[in-house]
This record gives C-alpha cells, structure tokens and sequence, in this order.
C-alpha cells in the first residue's frame, strides 16, 4: 500500500507539465548526444549543469537523468548504421548491429534495439522501485567504517573492471584521490595546494575536469583521424523485428536486464561493462558462437538491455547511499549537491517527492525514448551527416562556454584546458580516466570518513575489519586486488577484455 | 607502448614525489587525529608505488620481447595531423586569455574562424559565413535565452 501511495506521489510530480517537457527534453538531447559520437553523457550533462540552475531541484534531477538514460537509446544508432559507436556503451553493438545492417537487417536491429532497451529499462525501474527503500534503511546503519571501506570497494572494482593495467588504473584512483584534497580542509581550515590562488582554495571543479578529460580529449583524439563516415543507404522497410527476432532474442534481453541491472548498482560498474559482459555471455552460452560477429541479433538484442538497465540500476547507489557507482552518475551527486540535495539514505525521509519523482519520470522517459527513436531515425541519420568539420568547433565552444558558467570565471576554463591535455595524453598511453574521476568525486566523502573512523578508533586501523559490514566490504575489494594476481584469474580477465 | 609506459611512468613518479613533497607542508598529525597532509601524503605514495610498477612491468616485457628474439615495435604517439592539434590547443588558450578583454562575442567569432579556416581549411567565404551564425546562435542562446551572463569585454564598453 506504501510503494502504491508512493507511486502515486512520484507521478503526482512528473506529470506536472513543466517537469514532463523536462523529461521530454532530456530524453532528446540524450538521443541526441547518443547518436553524436564525441560527446558522451558526462560531457553533456556537465554541459547543462548550469543552465539546470534555473530550475527547480526535481527538474533538474528529471532532465539530466534523462539525458543519462537516453544516451544508451541514441547509441545504438550509429553503432548499427555506421559501425562507430555513438557511446562507449554501444561499442559491442557495432561488432553484430553493423553485420545485419550490410545485410538489410538494419530495421530489426534498430527495432530489437529499442525495445530491448525499453524493455530493461523498464525492469530496472520496477527493481530500482522495489530495492531503492530497503536499501536506504539499510544503509541508515552505516557509519563512517563502512563507507570508507565501500569507497575503497568501489574503486577497487572499477580499477579491476577497466581494460588494461589495473596499475595505471590504481594511479589514476590515488591521483584522483589527491586532487580532492586540494583546496580548504574541512577539518583544520588548512588550504591545501592552493598555491595562494583564491580560485583554488574552493578545490578543483568537477565539471571542467569532466568536460576536459571526456570533452576536449576526445575532440583532440578524433581531429588526429580523418573522420569518415559511411551511412549505409538503402531503405528500412520496417523496424519491427519478426517473430523468430523476438523468439531469439528474448533470453538475450532478460539475461542483460538482470546482469546490467546488478552491474549498473556496484561502484565501478556500468553501462560500458554491462553491455560488454552482456555480449561475453551471450556468445559463450549460444549454439553458434562462431557466428557472433557476423550478424546475431543476440549480439545486439542482450547488450543493448544490458546497457539501459544498468544505467538506471546506477542510481540505486546514488539515492539510497549517496555514493556514486559511475562517473556520469558522480556528476549527478554533484548536480544534486548543488541543488541543495543530499543524497543518500535520508533522501527518501526528507524529500521523498524528489525521489519518487524521478523513479516515475523514467517509467515515463522510457516510453519517451520508445516514441522518439524509432520514428524519428531518419533525423537522426540527418543529423549524422553533420561533418565532424563543423561539430568538433561547436563541441568545443559549448565546452568552453560551460565551464566558464560554472562560476563566470575563467579559470574554470583554463582547468578544463589543462584536463583537456591530460585526458588526450592519458588516452595515447591507456590511462583510464574514469578512476581518477570516480575518486576525486568520492575522495571528499572518503576523507571524511576515514578520519572519523580512525579518531573513532582511536588510531586503530583494525575498526575497518571489527566491524562486520566494514570488514565484508574490504575483504572483498582485497580480493578483488589480489586475485588479478593470480596466473588462471589473470589470464581469463584479459580472454574477457579480448572478446569484449 | 612499453616505451610510452615508461615515460609515463617516470613522469608519475616526479609527480608523486612533488605531491609528497608538498603535503610534508602540512600537518600530518597522529593516527587517532589525522592532519591535513595525512591523505595527499598516503596518494602520493600509492601513486609512486604504482608508478614504480608500472615501469617495472614494462621493463619486464621488454626484457622478455628481446630474449625471445623479437624486436619492439616502433609506435609514433603522434600522426601528421599534430600541426593541427597544437593548433586548437593554442587558441583554446588564447581563448581564456582574451575572453574577458576582448568579451563573447569577438572571441568566439575568432575561436570559430581558427578553427574552421586554420584546422578543417575550408574556404574563406563559408569560415565567415560559419563563424558569424555559430557565433550569432550560440549569443542567442546562451546570453538571451538561457540568462548565461556572457563576458561583454571592450566592444560592449565601446558601445555604452
């Protein structure tokens, strides 16, 4: 009787006219982005961040959200027509979407695509709906132990998850760790690293990091290729897949439903390994694994759900605990910071509008995003015909131009300028940079924590390891350290890096 | 890449060390009252230790490369196209450096032209033509729609 007054509490406030054209708009700028390869969510979402200021908080929350969520939609589109992946999450598509394109196949790709994602979209809703309350009681008993110790979980897993050297990875998280503590310290009112510039005493922004390392590193990156794009011709005669489409992709859509959705919640998970463990499991269990590559609507159909489902499975972590599972989502803790919104487990107690609010409003984006993108495909194809020649100038003024209105300062963009270097030089030597930004957002909190547990404990570090939710949380991120070490474990992780 | 791997690496280590160098400036206080300097101090030595690794583990392969036999491959990090890259960092720069003198509007009318006439060289009359509307629309929409207050710098002061 509860969840169902909530329910109605959340569409109470999502079908608001205001905050049902924010859904609309964000669910179309996400399409948008996704069907952009060169900006991502991150970069968008930091991008608009400061004209959500103008809006109420639940808005804000509403559209952005939107924008997360309907970047899976969008990316799926060049990853089909185009073989170039709108998103990072949509790379997997491109390897089977693409084949059935060549095909003719291009109208049920395009078709089991969305409804797939629609389909695990919405799961993920009902299991964010059900599991998000619970959770937030749960996490009531957490102290500062068990959050320094799930912040050390977190990045531990995203470092293990991350292709390449878990070393690199493991510096990017300490270097990001660092750049948090730059600025006033909250405990003793030191400047840290300030150099005695007034501008850094504030810390380094979130926002111009993002934009630079995921924005201007990636323009840098693609004007080093000539960008060519072939859009397959020919007419699609009918989106709507057959029902041998749907008879083979019905397990792939509920197996990437539940792994996303699971994968979306740890910190350090998300959409981009979703979607590639998703395709991992779907060839490794089919008849035909030899034919995955070529043109297997299972290639499409699970990492498609996986990758929506486990962007709204990301946001259990962030209402219920107020910890961010990925870096898109980290943005939105600060988006919602920002807008005087705490997020954690109190959020439910204290602005339970908010969170019902969005919990609807995605439902409703979900069906959104059903409308849009499939009608509206042959705009988007217009819209891919934009030459990067003239996107790369315009994504790089919106870059400059919202990292000067953070603060209407411009040191705001010399930082994003820096990153923008960074990011590029990072990308050149396989550096990840979503540890580093996961843990410069998380390093504030894990400051925090980690001084009251050791003043707790009196300068004992065995509290972490005392307390039972604390010691499960650590024990497992040193697993997760060492077991990489091992020979066979090893070996495997890279068979799954390989075949992603 | 291992070669890049090691200059990375040596590079982190300079910057671990610069950063525990810096936080020995601060307080590291006590274990059961840790200071400002306790948490940049422990990164800078996580980082050092990965950077260590890092460059031992590239040395390794190395070793292994060339006891079997095999010769490194030779990478470029850059394409022929960096001419461009230097390109748009430098007015990216000049950009932060000119935008509260010169205000919005010139800067980005500028910034546009560079980079579609300099970066994607396209003729002249479509690089004016771009500019002006990218420039024209992006005013709009971010100073008169969405109430972004946009540098003004001297023209507006001209024009007063």
């Amino acid at each position: 009787m509860d969840t169902i007054n909530h329910l109605l509490l959340g569409l109470q406030v999502c079908i608001e006219p205001a905050n049902l054209f924010l859904a609309f708009l964000g669910c179309l700028i996400g399409t948008l982005v996704g069907v952009l390869p060169g900006l991502g969510p991150a970069a968008t979402i930091s991008l608009l961040l400061p004209a959500s200021f103008h809006i109420s908080p639940v808005g804000a929350l509403i559209l952005l959200a939107g924008i997360y969520y309907g970047t899976q939609y969008g990316g799926s589109t060049t990853s089909i027509l185009l073989n170039i992946p709108g998103e990072a999450s949509s790379v997997v598509t491109c390897l089977d979407g693409y084949e059935m394109a060549k095909k003719g196949q291009a109208g049920p790709a395009l078709g089991i695509a969305a409804f797939g994602s629609f389909i695990a979209g919405t799961a993920a809703t009902l299991g964010l709906m059900l599991l998000a309350p619970p959770l937030a009681e749960m996490a009531l008993k957490f102290g500062p132990p068990e959050y320094t110790t799930l912040v050390i979980l977190g990045l531990t897993v995203l470092t293990f998850l991350v292709k390449g050297s878990m070393s690199k990875a493991l510096a990017m998280a300490a270097f990001g760790l660092f750049l948090s503590t730059i600025g006033l310290d909250a405990v003793s009112g030191v400047a840290r690293f300030s150099f005695g510039k007034v501008e850094l005493m504030d810390g380094i922004g979130l926002v111009p990091v993002v934009m630079g390392l995921f924005g201007i590193a990636e323009v840098l990156l693609n004007l080093e290729k000539t960008m060519r794009r072939e859009i397959l011709q020919g007419k699609i005669e009918t989106y709507l897949p057959t029902r041998e489409d749907w008879r083979r992709s019905g397990g792939p859509i509920f197996r990437g439903s539940v792994i996303g959705f699971f994968l979306g919640i740890i910190p350090g998970g998300g959409s981009v390994l979703a979607s590639f463990v998703s395709y991992a499991i779907e060839k490794r269990i089919s008849r035909y694994p030899e034919k995955f590559g070529k043109g297997m609507i299972e290639g499409v159909a699970g990492p498609e759900s996986a990758n929506n489902s486990a962007s709204i499975g990301a946001f259990i972590p962030l209402l219920t605990l107020g910890i961010p599972s990925n870096v898109v989502v980290a943005i939105l803790l600060g988006a919602m910071m920002i807008h005087g919104l705490q997020p954690g487990p109190n959020l439910l107690q204290d602005h339970p509008h908010v969170f019902w609010g969005v919990i609807m409003s995605m439902y409703i984006g979900n069906v959104m995003l059903l409308l849009l993108n499939l009608p509206l495909i042959g705009l988007w194809v217009q819209v891919l015909r934009v030459p990067y020649g003239l996107l790369f100038p315009l994504i790089l003024l919106f870059c400059l131009i919202g990292a000067y209105s953070l603060n209407f300062a411009t040191f705001d963009i010399l930082i994003m300028i820096v990153f923008g270097v960074i990011g590029y030089l990072m990308k050149k030597t396989d550096y990840e940079a979503a540890p580093l930004i996961l843990a410069m957002v998380l390093g504030g909190i894990f400051e925090n924590a980690l001084r009251q547990s050791l003043i707790l404990s009196d300068g004992s570090p065995l509290i972490f390891f005392t307390r039972p939710i604390a010691a499960a949380f650590l024990w497992i991120a040193i697993g997760v350290i060492i077991v990489p070490m091992i020979p066979w474990f090893k070996k495997k992780r890279q068979t799954i890096a390989v075949e992603g | 890449m291992d070669r890049y791997d090691r200059i990375s690496s040596l590079f982190l280590m300079v910057v671990s060390l610069a950063i525990v160098g810096g936080s020995l400036a601060y307080s590291f206080g006590t274990w059961s009252q840790p200071g400002p300097a306790f948490l940049p101090l422990w990164c800078g030595v996580i980082m050092g230790f990965f950077s260590v690794n890092i460059f031992l583990q590239s040395l390794w392969r190395r070793k292994k490369m060339e006891g079997g036999g095999k010769e490194m491959e030779v990478v470029s990090f850059f394409t022929d196209r960096w001419p461009k890259l230097l390109a748009t960092v430098a007015i990216l720069i000049s950009y932060y450096f000119f935008l509260e003198v010169l205000g919005y509007i010139l800067c980005t009318f500028g910034l546009m032209f560079f980079l579609l006439r300099v970066v994607e060289t396209k003729r002249w009359r479509t690089v004016l033509l771009e500019a002006f509307l990218a420039t024209a629309a992006s005013f709009a929409l971010f100073e008169l729609w969405m109430k972004v207050r946009l540098p003004k710098g001297i023209l507006w002061n001209l024009f007063r």
